[in-house]
């Protein structure tokens, strides 16, 4: 069993015991907004990763990556940054990584002091996603401007290899046994690529789903959530290729994730959540791995970057750039849910 | 399905061969031939709440290059000039719809079940002869029908698509709603359900072909077994995946969709001429004729027709049904004799790639034309002791389109001067059916299975394999229309056969 499936495993497992969850909610009227949590900086937030362990909450925020108590939102320090965009802290190495938008780099950085390591020059445009395969144990960069991928070994830093992908790259994600996806918003299709010798494997085209930008993904379904910049969201059989499902979510450059919740019979079993310019959350209701359907709307602000997703107390992070930049938290409605 | 520069060359090749040497084998056009042709989209509305997939069909024929017309059921207008094909949905009432296109010569294509009996595709019997088979009444049914098979995998439609005689996916995963038909005689049928050879999921008729209720087919028809809403989970296959050629077997749905429609849309062959008797030169192609020697019934009628082989230019070689298999070496053609022992003959010629004319109808089982059960499998009419059908001196022709039905019309043709034995065989859908017997269905008497072809058991046929039942004396009988008839089986026998065209990436032609 792979790392990723240990760590969605217990995902799952955690999830069990549990009456509520985000799913519980299951129309938008039964979530509301929480805390705010004020930055210090200013510009746009590009991204935000939650290291649930830690309880910290990092921010990509345009100069810096700003690095809040995910429970509290009080600053615990901040990394400088250029244009930052994608991060992941890998819990096994010690390091944290983080692309720069305006260097062409990555930083890699100790989690625990927030110190930089090394800035690694990626020779490769506006770096934008970061995602960490636990098969190939290795972090990839997806750099839009250039059309690359770039591998890093997670320990040291150092480029392992580099392949080039058509089309506009947008977000990638993993399936841990392997595949990397990388969404290709103009050509609508998810490139599919050997997390290990780095050759391209194929495409997936996302029916009849325009412009994928957010990909999320079910590594026990084998299911990737293709949320498309012109309001649909595909869910593809990873195993093959192919769409069976699309559905209704807002217009716009959208952020997701997916995560367990199962709800005993007849309930939710897991749900697939999206964001993005609308001012809207959509939820996708896993009804069992073959069938999935609208889950309900809730009414967010304008203009999300970026979303994250709070295991432990099942909140979502969201964050929004106007009419200045801060996280902000919706909390299901369930007082069993919070801690 | 875009053709390679190879492929393109082969299919203008074949098509030469096509129209020089069997003179009837009209192709199916390219992919690239569907752009600009107008196809007329009959559909209906769904439960207040309940989905449909035709807006998405709709555009997916458009993103094949047709444009698309779309009617709504009520509307009974006449389909528009320049129409080239009228697709009808599932959502379509078939009670409104009733016959409006049965007799059409535009060709038809259709998942609208309930509309196979109007449109003679299916006798009339919901259940026996065609059903909707939805999770809500047959849900565990409804998992039998995500599994299809290749039933008729020298089709047309068959090769285009890949199919192979194995079990396919038909749609994704999940229970869903598939109807099926039983169709006439004079249909190709492609893939079935359940391990039941009549339970076809996608099948086709021929123009010319004989459908329900003695109705020839005026223009190509098929059924296919979608329904409403279930068009967006017809099996495929992408990404890496794809590459296997395992995977890439399993998910045909589509791509059976895609090549049945564009069969459909393609032109059908020209109706072939009648046979003038002595028009076939078989330009001294070596025939192997296996007869008993020296039998007490029926040796002068072999000489005849040795003679009469002779006589088209073939050069004949007689052999004992004693002599060893070997004896086919090298040989065009082999001819089995309705004198010889069945029990003489033991397993001979089951294997040979030599293409094989099969007159004793007894010896079918055993080169796997059918099944083992005799009266059940294969039979006869008219023999006094053991059967309980008379004899018979008629033929239904249910293939009219094709060169083995030597031009004659679609309907009875009498062969046989006097009424006399006359044998049978229920052959494997994959087989192409050219004369039943009046009445009877089931019962074929002329057919033919193409080299690679699904035969009974799953046995793939190592050559061409035709069976014209002639019994011990009848050659000396046959009508001029029975003359025609058994030349246009001997003339198929050494046709060139297309060589198959594989894994549905590549172009195809005819329906057979």
């Amino acid at each position: 069993m792979s790392n990723m499936y240990i760590m969605a495993a217990t995902i799952l497992l955690a999830a069990l015991p549990e009456v509520a969850s985000p799913a519980t909610a299951q129309n938008g009227a039964a979530w509301h907004l929480g805390a705010e949590y004020k930055l210090h900086g200013a510009g746009a937030v590009a991204n935000l990763w939650l290291d649930a362990s830690s309880r910290r909450l990092y921010v990509a925020h345009s100069d810096q990556v700003e690095v809040l108590n995910a429970d509290s939102g009080r600053s615990e320090g901040s990394m400088p940054a250029h244009d930052a965009a994608g991060i992941v802290v890998v819990d096994n190495t010690s390091r944290g990584f983080f692309a720069n938008r305006g260097s062409d780099a990555v930083t890699v950085f100790n989690p625990a002091t927030l110190a930089a390591i090394r800035t690694v020059p990626l020779q490769a445009k506006n770096p934008e996603s970061l995602v960490f395969d636990s098969d190939a144990q290795r972090i990839f960069v997806i750099a839009p401007g250039s059309g690359e991928v770039i591998a890093l070994n997670p320990h040291s830093g150092e480029i392992e290899g580099r392949i080039a992908l058509k089309g506009h790259l947008r977000q990638a994600v993993s399936d841990g046994m392997g595949s990397l996806f990388v969404a290709a918003q103009d050509l609508n299709l998810i490139h599919v690529v050997d997390t290990h010798s780095l050759k391209f494997l194929g495409d997936f085209p996302s029916g009849d789903a325009d412009g994928p930008v957010s990909l999320a993904i079910d590594p026990f379904g084998r299911r990737l959530f293709v949320a498309c910049s012109g309001g649909k969201l595909a869910v593809i059989d990873t195993d093959i290729g192919f769409t069976f499902e699309e559905l209704p979510i807002a217009a716009g450059d959208p952020d997701s994730f997916f995560t367990f919740s199962p709800q005993g019979k007849g309930g939710w079993k897991g749900a697939d959540f999206v964001a993005g310019d609308a001012g809207t959350l959509t939820l996708i209701q896993m009804n069992a791995f073959i069938r999935y359907s609208e889950g309900g709307n809730v009414s967010i602000p304008r203009g999300v970057r970026a979303l994250a997703y709070d295991s432990k107390t099942h909140r979502i992070f969201l964050s929004v750039s106007a009419p200045h930049p801060e996280v902000l938290t919706l909390v299901p409605a369930s007082s069993e849910v919070t801690q | 399905m875009k053709a390679s520069g190879f492929s393109a060359l082969f299919f203008a090749l074949s098509l030469a061969i096509g129209a020089c040497a069997t003179g009837a084998h009209a192709q199916m056009l390219p992919a690239s031939a569907m752009k600009g042709k107008h196809v007329l989209f009959i559909g209906g509305a769904t439960k207040k709440g309940e989905p449909s997939d035709d807006a998405l069909v709709c555009r997916h024929l458009e993103q094949m290059g047709f444009v698309v017309t779309a009617k709504e059921d009520q509307d009974a207008s006449t389909p528009p000039a320049g129409t080239d094909l009228i697709v009808i949905s599932s959502t379509a009432d078939a009670r409104l719809l009733q016959q409006r296109y049965t007799a059409s010569t535009i060709p038809a294509f259709t998942w609208n079940t309930y509309l196979y009996p109007e449109m003679k595709m299916t006798g009339p019997h919901l259940h026996t002869d065609y059903e909707v088979v939805d999770p809500q009444h047959f849900f565990a049914r409804s998992y039998s029908e995500l599994y299809g098979y290749g039933a008729g995998n020298t089709s047309a439609i068959a090769e285009a698509a890949g199919l192979k005689p194995q079990l396919f996916g038909t749609l994704y995963l999940e229970p869903q709603t598939a109807g099926w038909g039983r169709p006439a005689e004079g249909a190709t049928i492609i893939t079935t359900f359940e391990g039941d050879s009549g339970k076809a999921g996608v099948f086709a008729y021929e123009r010319g072909s004989m459908m329900y209720d003695n109705f020839a087919a005026p223009a190509r028809r098929v059924g296919f077994y979608l329904s409403n809403a279930n068009f967006h989970l017809l099996t495929a296959v992408y990404g890496p995946a794809a590459k296997d050629p395992q995977l890439y077997d399993w998910y045909a749905g589509l791509r059976l969709f895609d090549a049945a429609i564009r069969w459909a849309a393609s032109p059908p062959p020209a109706m072939p001429q009648p046979l003038k008797t002595g028009s076939f030169n078989a330009d001294g192609k070596k025939l192997l004729y296996v007869e008993r020697k020296f039998a007490f019934e029926g040796e002068e009628t072999d000489e005849h027709i040795v003679a009469h082989l002779k006589q088209m230019g073939f050069n004949v070689t007689v052999a004992d049904q004693m002599d060893p298999e070997t004896r086919a070496e090298g040989e065009d053609a082999i001819l089995i004799s309705a004198t010889c022992s069945k029990y003489k003959l033991s397993n001979k010629y089951v294997d040979t790639p030599v293409p094989v004319l099969l007159l004793e109808a007894l010896y079918s089982d055993t080169l796997r034309l059918t099944g083992r059960d005799r009266y059940v499998n294969y039979g006869e009419h008219g023999e006094p002791n053991e059967s309980d059908d008379p004899p018979e001196a008629y033929l239904k022709i249910i293939g009219a389109w094709h060169p083995m039905a030597a031009g004659l019309p679609p309907g009875i043709v009498q062969v046989l001067k006097e009424r006399g034995m006359m044998k049978w065989a229920v052959p494997e859908p994959s087989a192409i059916a050219i004369a039943s017997l009046p009445g009877e269905a089931e019962q074929k008497a002329i057919f033919d299975y193409e080299k690679g072809s699904a035969m009974y058991g799953g046995f793939i046929a190592p050559g061409r394999r035709e069976l014209f039942p002639l019994d011990n004396d009848a050659f000396d009988d046959l009508t001029p229309q029975g003359v025609a008839l058994f030349d246009a089986a001997v003339e198929w026998l050494v046709s060139p056969q297309k060589p198959r065209e594989g894994n549905g990436k590549t172009e195809s032609a005819g329906l057979r």
